[in-house]
């Protein structure tokens, strides 16, 4: 089940800073692992995924780089600024109380006590 | 990273564009077409192009190595019409901050323009669908005054008939010689300073004799100034009437009764002022005459008539007749001191006790300024020029733009810009006018406030601190009416009321100290002498001594010097110089405006200009006269 657009427009960033802070991804690899990783729910399109990355760039949270890969073909790879890593740090924590409000009102299920 | 080493193009080698990097990715058709269709539509420089080219490629690429057909990972690209405007819109978020800045501004200017574009379309509209709504016919009204008088109550009739008998009469006078053949320069003639004309002049004959020609009209016109009114017609309608000598004058027509089909106020004729003016000199003259020949009774009745002819203009309160009626009250008040200076003995006491009580009245009549004209004729403006909301309000129109125009156009430059106006040049200017003009509310307010401090500057004493707070009231209204565009309007119709006031005032002075020269010849005709202090007079010959303008709460100056009694004021150098005149000084000593200003400082500081150094005397009349 995909995210409804709204939800996707806060969620889809964190995300995608969440993946780049654990080392550089190029725009492809983004895509898979968002679809893999969770089970299709964070899933995009590249319509979605590259101008999030330009936006994110414009914002200064992520940096680009083209390098070779093994098979020779050019990638572009994102990596995590130190902007983007307070601002993943910032939403991190938001979403976490977020989180915490809607288990706290019983929309979200709590982990067991 | 440890997988990838990174990659720097060769210097100086020129970026592959994106259809170069497309043609040398060597992808599959149908990915190859939806790539090149999306960085095309994306609109975006050529760098940002390739790049985006280039970061598509890898991506497809990888799609089709991971497994994925042709088609779908040219599908996967999304439509070039979705995804264009998104890349479009982010990559140009990554553009250098300067780029940013000016295409901020841009936008601002761009977005500011639109907007002014928006208003100007609306005030357009506004400006070129607003008609006014006439109403009042003011013209109607003001006639309405002297429609309860026959005609026989009314002395326009036989001055008009002087007027056209004296003027093929008047012609040829005006016409001499001021030097002979040899350019020597003759003595002076009669017309030179007509009315006051002297025996000795040179040509003074044939003035009498053009004088003794119009006599019948001349008497019935006498007889005429007795009436109870001037009995003007007010219209902008008329006739140039040319007789059988070429001479021309307008022959009043009666208005339009439909308001929309006459003129607005300000366009009436009044050329029965201008021949007021005339008659009233040829009184002047008549009055020197007959003391010259030593008639009495016919010199009072002349000098009587010219006061009457001040009394029935100033009757018709409109302010232009009003300043007439001051002008020829003046012109009399100097023929008078004239005569009386000239001829001593040519009156008795009856003559000037009738002299006098006409020339009161008629003093206090022409002074008696009325702006109830003003205020018709400027609501006559307003309502030919705005719109009307009902309220008292309303906007400026195009017929208000092409009169205001037609008014404002005093100078034959301006005459060519109206004239050079076309219709839709004032179409189009016109909403700007609207807008920079204020409204038909802002105009009516500034003028009312205008004419209320008129009334209040006239009901009280020149003198006083209260006139004087209401002189810097009036400046202060009168220059924001002057710079300010918003009363533009209003500034076109609002009268010089100032400088009418202050014409009063002089007046005012002049009529008082030419009362008391009255007085002081009728003492001199009961007791054979002239008095040693002015309070002799008072009460039976003067109500009170009246009050020295330029030296406010002291009675006006009087002397007798070698048998002589002078009279006079001390002037706006406020120092009496012992009846002295100034050494230069114009024709109009002195100027009103100098009495004004005096009122309006409240310091008594004196003028120290050179042409007021000296008294202005009323009596004896200066030598040149």
């Amino acid at each position: 089940m995909k995210l409804e657009r709204e939800l996707m427009r806060g969620a889809g960033p964190t995300a995608v800073l969440h993946l780049l802070s654990n080392r550089p991804m190029y725009g492809y690899e983004l895509v898979e692992a968002l679809t893999a990783r969770t089970d299709g729910v964070l899933a995009m399109g590249q319509s979605t995924l590259y101008p999030m990355l330009y936006n994110l760039e414009a914002k200064g949270l992520i940096e680009a780089e083209w390098q070779a890969a093994d098979n020779g073909r050019d990638r572009k790879y994102y990596n995590l600024t130190g902007k983007g890593k307070k601002k993943l740090q910032t939403d991190l924590e938001q979403w976490n109380r977020l989180a915490g409000a809607l288990t706290a009102l019983g929309v979200l299920k709590g982990a067991p006590a | 990273m440890s997988t990838a080493a990174t990659h720097k193009p060769a210097a100086r080698r020129r970026d592959p564009t994106a259809d170069e990097r497309i043609a040398a990715a060597d992808l599959p058709e149908p990915v190859a077409q939806r790539i090149a269709a999306i960085v095309r539509a994306t609109r975006l420089w050529k760098s940002e192009r390739a790049d985006i080219a280039r970061e598509l490629i890898a991506h497809a690429q990888d799609a089709i190595t991971a497994g994925r057909t042709p088609e779908d990972a040219a599908e996967s690209l999304g439509a070039p019409a979705t995804i264009a405007p998104l890349l479009r819109r982010s990559a140009k978020r990554k553009r250098h901050w300067l780029w940013q800045a000016r295409h901020r501004t841009l936008q601002a200017i761009g977005i500011s323009l639109l907007a002014m574009i928006g208003v100007y379309i609306v005030l357009f509209i506004r400006f070129n669908t607003g008609s006014p709504d006439i109403k009042h016919n003011y013209i109607a009204e003001l006639n309405e005054r002297n429609s309860a008088y026959t005609d026989d109550q009314k002395a326009l009739p036989a001055f008009e008939a002087l007027h056209r008998a004296w003027l093929p009469v008047q012609s040829p006078l005006l016409t001499f010689d001021t030097r002979d053949e040899e350019g020597n320069e003759l003595p002076r003639h009669a017309m030179e300073r007509y009315p006051f004309s002297d025996p000795n002049d040179r040509g003074y004959d044939g003035l009498v004799a053009a004088h003794a020609e119009v006599l019948p009209q001349l008497d019935a016109a006498i007889a005429a100034s007795r009436r109870p009114v001037f009995g003007m017609l007010y219209s902008d309608r008329y006739e140039r009437i040319v007789d059988e000598n070429g001479f021309q004058y307008f022959e009043m027509l009666p208005p339009a009764e439909d308001p929309h089909l006459s003129g607005p106020v300000i366009e009436v004729l009044l050329p029965a002022l201008g021949q007021a003016r005339q008659i009233s000199q040829l009184f002047a003259f008549d009055a020197a005459h007959a003391a010259h020949h030593n008639n009495p009774d016919r010199a009072a009745e002349s000098l009587t008539a010219i006061f009457d002819t001040a009394r029935l203009t100033g009757r018709e309160h409109t302010l232009i007749a009003s300043l007439v009626a001051v002008a020829i009250q003046t012109m009399g008040e100097t023929i008078l001191l004239q005569i009386l200076h000239d001829h001593p003995d040519l009156f008795n006491e009856a003559h000037l006790t009738a002299i006098a009580h006409t020339a009161s009245v008629s003093g206090r009549t022409a002074r008696d300024l009325d702006f109830e004209t003003e205020r018709r004729m400027f609501g006559d403006f307003l309502q030919r020029a705005y719109t009307n909301d009902g309220r008292g309000d309303g906007r400026l129109t195009a017929e208000g733009v092409r009169l205001a125009l037609y008014l404002d156009a005093i100078t034959p430059e301006n005459l060519n810009e109206l004239t050079n106006t076309t219709a839709l040049r004032m179409r189009l200017t016109g909403p700007v006018a609207m807008l920079a003009y204020g409204s038909r509310r802002d105009q009516r307010e500034i003028h009312d406030r205008l004419m209320r401090l008129a009334d209040d500057l006239l009901a009280t004493p020149p003198a006083s601190d209260e006139h004087r707070r209401l002189r810097r009231q009036a400046d202060e209204l009168t220059d924001e009416l002057g710079s300010s565009p918003r009363y533009r309007m209003a500034a076109i119709l609002t009268p010089a009321f100032l400088r009418s006031i202050e014409s009063a005032h002089k007046g005012k002075a002049q009529t008082d100290a030419t009362l008391t020269t009255i007085a002081l010849h009728t003492h001199r005709q009961g007791t054979g002498r002239w008095p040693d202090i002015l309070d002799e007079l008072v009460p039976h010959l003067l109500p009170a001594v009246p009050e020295d303008p330029f030296d406010p709460g002291r009675p006006i100056k009087y002397r007798l010097i070698e048998g002589v009694p002078h009279l006079y004021f001390v002037g706006a150098n406020a120092q009496d110089n012992h009846a002295t005149r100034p050494a230069r000084h114009g024709t109009h000593f002195p100027n009103p405006k100098s009495l004004s200003r005096r009122y309006a400082q409240g310091d008594n500081s004196p003028s120290t200009r050179p042409e007021d150094q000296g008294d202005w005397i009323i009596y004896p009349p200066e030598p040149s006269r």
